[in-house]
């Protein structure tokens, strides 16, 4: 069973990418702040990270480092309304695997959980 | 003593009284973002259900939450999904008449409230009796007619051009954003025949679509653009230039540049030193006498990065 953290400071859309990822064979941790974030993912093994922060990866905090601990390398999914090149470009140099634009799909946010 | 006492009573109750008030409002704005997540999680787990939905779903949905969170719960899920689950979520907000209350509340009220229950309706999917109610209210105030024009465009977006062009004023630049966010959840939009169209307007949003994108195959139409000195889309231009690293000391950008006024200019230099244009560049724009203070702000900018 994949495990997956969910990362934002809005419990709205906390909620909106539980409700999507429930019953996809899932568990779901949530979490609100960075600090919590970082203390988790060193803490405990995860499959997945969805977040919606952008800021985190672009500000030089090694957040990455943080979130991929020596052994292990989870997935990170970043969702966002930004559409411009250079931080999608960014964003994929910094080692995220998938960026999302909002809106998404919730069809084929679930293939992507499940695969 | 007695009085002494009743003169210090306001001094103390007062910011009692304001911090019971604050945390009141507090605590219910907790609990009401809580009951929204909450709703929020329903509604995705019905329409993300691999079942069809029935009808006694949904009422169970709206007999457990107030109009106020079904509302918004189902405007903010509407605003962050697209795909087959529109579908069902229209289905939701139909059989729990949220757009119902919102036309109601439209037809009831005057100002701000119906420009409101406006900005509410362009954002429900699929539900063309929008069309109808926002078509009425083309022609009334400012506010009122822009976000009936954004609900029609919700509704009929294959003619989002024709409404625009009926606008009488011109956009400011977060009505284009709205608008261009509004075009683009109903299907994709292109930059080209909006920068070359006549209308200033369908302009102003080319180029926030531009902007947005970093769309450098632009760059051409914005220097175009930047020769219409008068105009406040030449400014926006310069900038959206800035923003996709383009020439800005082209001859365009250079009799732009000498008609702005000073506080304009010095914007304009701030913002290209920020988005890393060299001195050599930025001075190209300047006379001598503003050349020294540019130098010396860039290098202290640049010492700013270095030291932090």
């Amino acid at each position: 069973m994949k495990s997956i953290i969910i990362h934002s400071s809005k419990g709205e859309f906390r909620a909106l990418l539980r409700g999507v990822a429930a019953n996809c064979s899932t568990t779901i941790c949530e979490v609100s702040t960075r600090e919590e974030l970082f203390s988790l993912c060193e803490a405990n093994r995860f499959d997945m990270l969805l977040t919606d922060d952008i800021r985190m990866f672009m500000n030089g905090s090694q957040a990455m480092q943080r979130i991929r601990p020596a052994t292990m390398r989870p997935q990170v999914f970043v969702f966002a309304h930004d559409l411009s090149e250079d931080t999608i470009v960014a964003l994929l140099e910094m080692g995220v695997n998938q960026f999302i634009t909002l809106p998404l799909s919730p069809t084929r946010l679930r293939r992507k959980l499940t695969k | 003593m007695s009085l002494f006492i009743y003169s210090l009573l306001p001094l103390v109750a007062t910011p009692c009284i304001v911090l019971v008030a604050q945390t009141a409002v507090h605590l219910h704005n907790r609990r009401s973002d809580a009951l929204r997540a909450k709703c929020i999680g329903d509604i995705i787990s019905l329409i993300c259900a691999p079942h069809e939905l029935h009808d006694s779903d949904i009422e169970h949905l709206h007999r457990r939450y107030p109009y106020s969170v079904l509302r918004d719960a189902t405007l903010f899920v509407a605003d962050n999904i697209y795909g087959d689950e529109l579908y069902r979520l229209a289905s939701i907000i139909e059989i729990c008449g949220v757009d119902y209350h919102l036309i109601r509340t439209l037809q009831r009220h005057h100002g701000t409230r119906r420009a409101k229950a406006l900005k509410h309706l362009s954002h429900l999917p699929l539900t063309p009796a929008i069309f109808e109610v926002a078509e009425g209210h083309i022609d009334e105030e400012r506010h009122i007619s822009f976000y009936a024009t954004a609900a029609l465009i919700a509704s009929r977006p294959e003619h989002a051009v024709r409404y625009i062009t009926r606008l009488r004023y011109d956009l400011s630049l977060y009505e284009a954003a709205w608008l261009v966010e509004l075009m683009r959840r109903r299907g994709s939009i292109a930059y080209t025949p909006l920068l070359n169209s006549e209308n200033r307007n369908l302009q102003l949003l080319g180029i926030y679509v531009v902007a947005s994108l970093t769309a450098v195959d632009a760059e051409p139409t914005l220097q175009h653009l930047l020769s219409d000195t008068e105009s406040h889309l030449a400014l926006h231009s310069l900038y959206t230039l800035c923003a996709l690293r383009g020439n800005i000391t082209s001859g365009n950008a250079k009799r732009l540049f000498e008609v702005l006024e000073p506080h304009h200019r010095k914007a304009f230099i701030r913002h290209a030193v920020q988005s890393c244009y060299s001195s050599l560049a930025c001075s190209a724009l300047l006379d001598s006498d503003e050349q020294t203070s540019l130098l010396n702000r860039i290098n202290s900018y640049k010492c700013r990065i270095v030291c932090n």
